[in-house]
C-alpha cells in the first residue's frame, strides 16, 4: 500500500521522460530540415567545392536524403543510439569523437560552478536569514540585483581585464589546471549563486514562521536541532525545485562563457558549429546538452520524491520554475 | 508531590502580563494585566470569543511569542522558576518539560516531512535523554495510549485525520510529562464524538501526570465539562474568573453574560435540558 | 490607504530608467554627437576626451555616438522578443487552460518538450539558421521563450477558472473574453508584470550575448553586444572600449530588475498589511 503511489509516480515520470526523449530526438533530427537550404548544398558549400547538380545528387543519395524522412529518422536514431552521430561537415571527423573530446571540459566547468553556487548561496542565504532586514540582508539584496544585471559574459570580460591582464594573477583564457578554472566559474556562477542565496533566505524565513517550527520549540528541542531537522530540511526541498532550472541556465550560459574564455567545451563547440553551419555537430552538441539538462531535471524530480512524502502519494504535477 | 504542597505553590502563576505589538505608529497593547494561577492537577478553563486574546495568552505563557509581538510587563512563575520579559535562555530550559503548548491546529503543528514516530521520539530524546531506539518504542506505546495503533509511528501527518493528529499532540504531552500544559482550542474542527474523546484524553493526561492544565477555548460547554474554575477573556483583559457553577449561575461581566446566554440559546435550540 | 498608493522608490527608479532608455531608442541616433559610422583611421583607439567621452574604437568611430545609436538595436530586440514571447505564451496558455481537453494536452506536451532544451542553446541554434540580423535574433529568442509563459499562464488560468466568483460570473452568462479582461487579468497583472520585467532583463542579456557571438546585427551597424566583442579584441590597448557598452547594458538590465524588485516589495506589503 505504501509502495503503490510511489511506483505510480515513478511510472508517470518514466512515461513523461520517454515522451520527452522521443520528442527531443525528433526535433534534433528535424534541425536538418529546419536549416535553410538543402543539406547537400550546405556540405558542398562548406567544402568549397563547385556544387554541380551531379555531385549534389550523388551526395543526396549517399546521405540518404532522397528517402522519406521517417525512414531517415529511424536510421539516424539507430545510429545515434550506437553512438554514431555522423561526421562533421567541416573537418570530416566523427561528431561523437569531437563531443567526447569536449565533454570533460564542460563537465568540469559545470561541476565547479555548481559547487560555487551551493557554497555561496548557502552561506549568504543563512547569514541573510539570521537577521532579516539587517545590514547583510540589505547588502545581499543590492548585490544580487547588481550581479543579475551584469550578464555573465560581460562579467567574464571584466574579470579577465582585472585579474588576468592587469594583475596577472590568473590565465587570460584556455584550460590549463585549476587556476584557469577560477575566472570562468565565477563568471558563470556568481549571479546565480546570489539569486539562490536570496531565494534560500526567503524559504528559510517562510519555514521559520511555520507552526511546526514553533511547535518544535514548544516541545523543548534545542535550537540547533530545530534548525537542522525542521527548518533546513523543509527549506531545502523548496530550493530543490529551482536547481533543475539552474542547470539549464548554466548549460546555456556555458555557451557564452566558454567562448569568452576560449574554454574547449561543448558550448564552444556548438557556437563554432552554428557559425560554420556544421549540422551534424550542431545536432550532436544540442542532443548532449539537452540530455544533460533532462538528466538534471530527472535527478531533481527523484530527489524531491525522496524528500517529500506527500509527493509519493500525490500524482506528480508540473513543477513551476521560478 | 502532595496536594498541600502544590496548593501552596501553584504550578503556573502569571501576574500583570502585558503583551504589545509593534506597529508603524508605535506599540499597541493586546493583553493588558492578565493574572491567573493554575494548581497542579487542576484544569483551569479560559474562555473568550474570537480576538479576545486566547492564542496570544497561550503563546505568551508558553514562551513562544513571534517577533512583532512582545511581552512587555509582568512575570510568570512556572514550576518554581521566575520568568520576566526579555529572557531567552531561561525559556529554552523551561519549554517542553516545564511548560508545553498544545497548538490550535495540529495539522500545521506537525512537520509535514517527518514521520510521526520521529516527531514523538525526538521529544523524548531531548526531554528525558532517551536513546533513539527506546524512544521510538516509547513513541509506539504512547500512540497506543491515546487510542492510535503502533504502526502510526511510520505515518506522515498528511495521512492522518484532524482528530488523529490531535491525539498525536496529546501523546507527545504524555511523553513529555510537563509541569504545565497549555491547550489552545484543542477541539477546533472536530465533530462532537471526537471532541469528547479528545477532552477525555486531556482529563487522563492531567490524571496521569498531575500536570496543571490551562485549557483555552471559545467553547464554554467543553470547558464546563472539564474544569472547576473558568476565566473569561475579553479584548485582551481577564474580565472574570470564578468556579464553574458560580460563573453559570451569576455571570458578572458583560462578556460572560453573553457567552452564557448564547450557550443557553444553543441548548434551547437543541431542546436539551440544562443539566 | 496612502501607504498602498505610494509608488515604491525602487519601482520609480526602475521606471525612470526605463523611460530614459525608451528615449534613447527613439532619439539616440539623433542626439549622438558624431556620425556613429564615421570612420577616421587617424583617431584609432583614442582614450576618452571631451570630443569623444567614451573614446574611439579600432576604426576611429566615436564610441558614445555608437552607444546612443546602438540602443535602438539592442533594446528593441530584447524588449521585442520579451513582449512577443509574453503575448504568444499568454494567448496559447490561457487558451489551452480554459479549453482543456485533447488540444490542451497536446499543447502542454509540446511546451514540455520545448522547455526540455536549455533556452539559450535553443535560441542560439534557431538564430544560427536565420540570416544574421536583429530581427532574426528577436524571433529566435521569442521562439525559445514563449513556452515558459504558456506553462505559467495555463496554470494561472486553470486555477482562476475554479474560483467561485469566476464560476458565478460564468453562471450569470459572462463570456470568457470579458471575464478575462475585466476580472482575471487585472488580478494576475502584479505577478505577471514582475515576471515580465525579470524575463525582459534576461532577454536583453541574451540579445547582447548572441550578438557578441556574431549572430545579431552585422558590422558596421552599432550594437552593444557586438561592441563588447570588438572591445575584447582591443582590451590590451584600449580597455575603456568596454566601459560604455558594458555600462549601458548593465543599466538597461538593472532597470528591469529594479522595477521588478519594487513591485515585489509592494506586493509583499499588501499581503502583510494588517487588516
Amino acid at each position: 500500500m505504501g509502495l503503490t503511489p510511489r511506483w505510480r509516480r515513478l511510472l508517470a515520470l518514466g512515461a513523461r521522460l520517454g515522451l520527452t526523449l522521443f520528442a527531443i530526438s525528433l526535433l534534433t533530427f528535424g534541425l536538418l530540415y529546419l536549416a535553410p537550404g538543402d543539406p547537400a548544398d550546405v556540405i558542398l558549400g562548406a567544402q568549397s567545392e563547385t556544387a554541380t547538380p551531379d555531385k549534389v545528387a550523388e551526395l543526396r543519395e549517399r546521405l540518404g536524403l532522397d528517402r522519406p524522412w521517417p525512414e531517415q529518422y529511424l536510421d539516424w536514431l539507430a545510429r545515434a543510439m550506437r553512438g554514431d552521430l555522423g561526421a562533421s561537415f567541416a573537418s570530416g571527423e566523427p561528431v561523437a569523437t569531437l563531443i567526447a573530446e569536449r565533454f570533460g571540459a564542460t563537465l568540469e566547468l559545470a561541476a565547479a560552478t555548481l559547487v560555487l553556487i551551493l557554497v555561496l548561496s548557502s552561506l549568504t542565504g543563512l547569514l541573510a536569514a539570521a537577521r532579516p532586514a539587517g545590514l547583510f540582508d540589505q547588502g545581499l539584496r543590492w548585490l544580487a540585483i547588481l550581479t543579475q544585471s551584469v550578464p555573465g559574459f560581460l562579467l567574464g570580460l571584466m574579470l579577465i581585464y582585472v585579474f588576468a591582464l592587469t594583475l596577472g594573477w590568473l590565465p587570460v583564457f584556455g584550460r590549463d589546471g585549476f587556476a584557469s578554472l577560477i575566472l570562468p566559474t565565477i563568471a558563470l556562477g556568481l549571479g546565480a549563486a546570489l539569486v539562490q542565496g536570496r531565494i534560500l533566505r526567503a524559504e528559510l524565513l517562510e519555514v521559520q514562521g511555520q507552526d511546526y517550527v514553533r511547535f518544535a520549540r514548544a516541545k523543548g528541542l534545542s535550537e540547533s536541532l530545530i534548525l537542522w531537522r525542521h527548518v533546513l530540511r523543509n527549506a531545502l526541498t523548496g530550493i530543490l525545485t529551482i536547481w533543475g532550472t539552474t542547470v539549464g541556465r548554466l548549460l546555456g550560459g556555458a555557451v557564452l562563457i566558454e567562448t569568452v574564455f576560449a574554454w574547449p567545451g561543448l558550448g564552444r563547440l556548438l557556437v563554432e558549429a552554428v557559425i560554420g553551419r556544421d549540422l551534424p555537430v550542431i545536432q550532436g552538441a544540442v542532443l548532449v546538452l539537452t540530455l544533460a539538462y533532462v538528466g538534471a531535471n530527472l535527478l531533481v524530480d527523484l530527489l524531491q520524491g525522496l524528500l517529500d512524502p506527500r509527493l509519493a502519494a500525490a500524482p506528480s504535477g508540473t513543477h513551476d520554475d521560478r | 508531590m502532595s496536594r498541600e504542597q502544590s496548593l501552596s505553590q501553584p504550578r503556573l502563576e502569571a501576574t500583570g502580563i502585558e503583551v504589545v505589538v509593534a506597529t508603524r505608529g508605535g506599540e499597541r497593547c493586546l493583553l493588558a494585566g492578565l493574572d491567573l494561577r493554575v494548581e497542579s492537577g487542576e484544569i483551569l478553563g479560559l474562555c473568550g470569543s474570537s480576538g479576545a486574546g486566547k492564542t496570544l495568552t497561550a503563546l505568551t505563557l508558553g514562551g513562544l511569542l513571534p517577533p512583532p509581538l512582545r511581552w512587555r510587563a509582568g512575570y510568570i512563575r512556572v514550576a518554581g522558576r521566575l520568568l520576566e520579559p526579555g529572557l531567552v535562555q531561561e525559556w529554552r530550559e523551561i519549554r517542553g518539560r516545564g511548560v508545553f503548548v498544545l497548538f490550535q491546529s495540529p495539522g500545521l503543528a506537525l512537520n509535514p516531512r517527518l514521520r510521526i514516530g520521529l516527531q514523538i521520539a525526538e521529544t523524548l530524546v531531548s526531554a528525558h535523554g532517551l536513546a533513539r531506539r527506546p524512544a521510538t518504542r516509547e513513541a509506539a506505546r504512547l500512540l497506543e495510549r491515546v487510542g492510535l495503533t503502533a504502526a502510526t509511528t511510520r505515518a506522515y501527518p498528511f495521512q492522518l485525520s484532524g482528530g488523529m493528529r490531535q491525539r498525536v499532540l496529546i501523546a507527545i504531552a504524555m511523553g513529555l510529562r510537563p509541569s504545565v500544559v497549555i491547550a489552545d482550542e484543542p477541539t477546533t474542527g472536530l465533530d462532537p464524538a471526537r471532541r469528547d474523546a479528545i477532552l477525555e484524553l486531556l482529563r487522563e493526561l492531567v490524571a496521569d501526570t498531575d500536570a496543571a492544565l490551562l485549557m483555552i477555548s471559545h467553547d464554554l460547554e467543553a470547558l464546563a465539562h472539564l474544569s472547576r474554575r473558568i476565566g473569561v477573556l475579553d479584548a485582551g483583559r481577564l474580565v472574570e474568573i470564578a468556579p464553574t457553577a458560580e460563573l453559570f449561575a451569576r455571570p458578572r461581566a458583560v462578556a460572560t453574560q453573553q457567552l452564557v446566554a448564547s450557550l443557553a440559546a444553543l441548548r434551547a435550540a437543541d431542546d436539551q435540558p440544562v443539566d | 490607504m496612502t501607504a498602498e498608493r505610494r509608488i515604491n522608490a525602487l519601482t520609480l527608479a526602475g521606471g525612470v530608467l526605463l523611460a530614459l532608455l525608451v528615449t534613447l531608442v527613439v532619439f539616440g541616433g539623433a542626439i549622438a554627437p558624431h556620425d556613429p559610422n564615421q570612420i577616421d583611421l587617424t583617431q584609432r583607439l583614442q582614450a576618452p576626451s571631451l570630443a569623444h567621452p567614451f573614446g574611439t574604437d579600432q576604426l576611429g568611430r566615436c564610441v558614445a555616438s555608437r552607444i546612443l545609436a546602438g540602443a535602438a538595436m539592442t533594446l528593441s530586440a530584447g524588449v521585442g522578443a520579451s513582449l512577443l514571447a509574453f503575448a504568444a505564451g499568454l494567448i496559447i496558455g490561457v487558451g489551452a487552460g480554459l479549453l482543456g481537453g485533447r488540444g490542451d494536452w497536446l499543447l502542454m506536451r509540446l511546451v514540455d518538450v520545448a522547455l526540455a532544451f536549455p533556452g539559450l542553446v535553443l535560441a542560439l541554434v534557431l538564430a544560427g539558421f536565420l540570416p544574421p540580423s536583429p530581427t532574426s535574433l528577436t524571433f529566435a529568442l521569442a521562439l525559445a521563450a514563449w513556452p515558459w509563459w504558456a506553462r505559467l499562464s495555463r496554470g494561472l488560468a486553470r486555477e482562476a477558472a475554479t474560483r467561485e466568483y469566476v464560476v458565478a460570473a460564468r453562471a450569470l452568462g459572462l463570456g470568457w473574453p470579458r471575464l478575462l479582461t475585466r476580472y482575471l487579468l487585472p488580478q494576475l497583472w502584479p505577478s505577471l508584470s514582475i515576471a515580465l520585467a525579470v524575463r525582459t532583463g534576461g532577454l536583453l542579456a541574451a540579445v547582447a550575448g548572441l550578438s557578441y557571438l556574431g549572430l545579431g546585427a552585422q558590422p558596421p551597424t552599432p550594437e552593444w553586444g557586438r561592441m563588447l566583442e570588438e572591445a575584447r579584441v582591443h582590451m590590451g590597448q584600449a580597455p575603456w572600449l568596454m566601459l560604455a557598452p558594458g555600462l549601458a547594458l548593465t543599466v538597461a538590465i538593472a532597470a528591469c530588475h529594479l522595477f521588478a524588485e519594487g513591485l515585489r516589495d509592494q506586493l509583499a506589503m499588501r499581503r502583510t498589511e494588517p487588516v
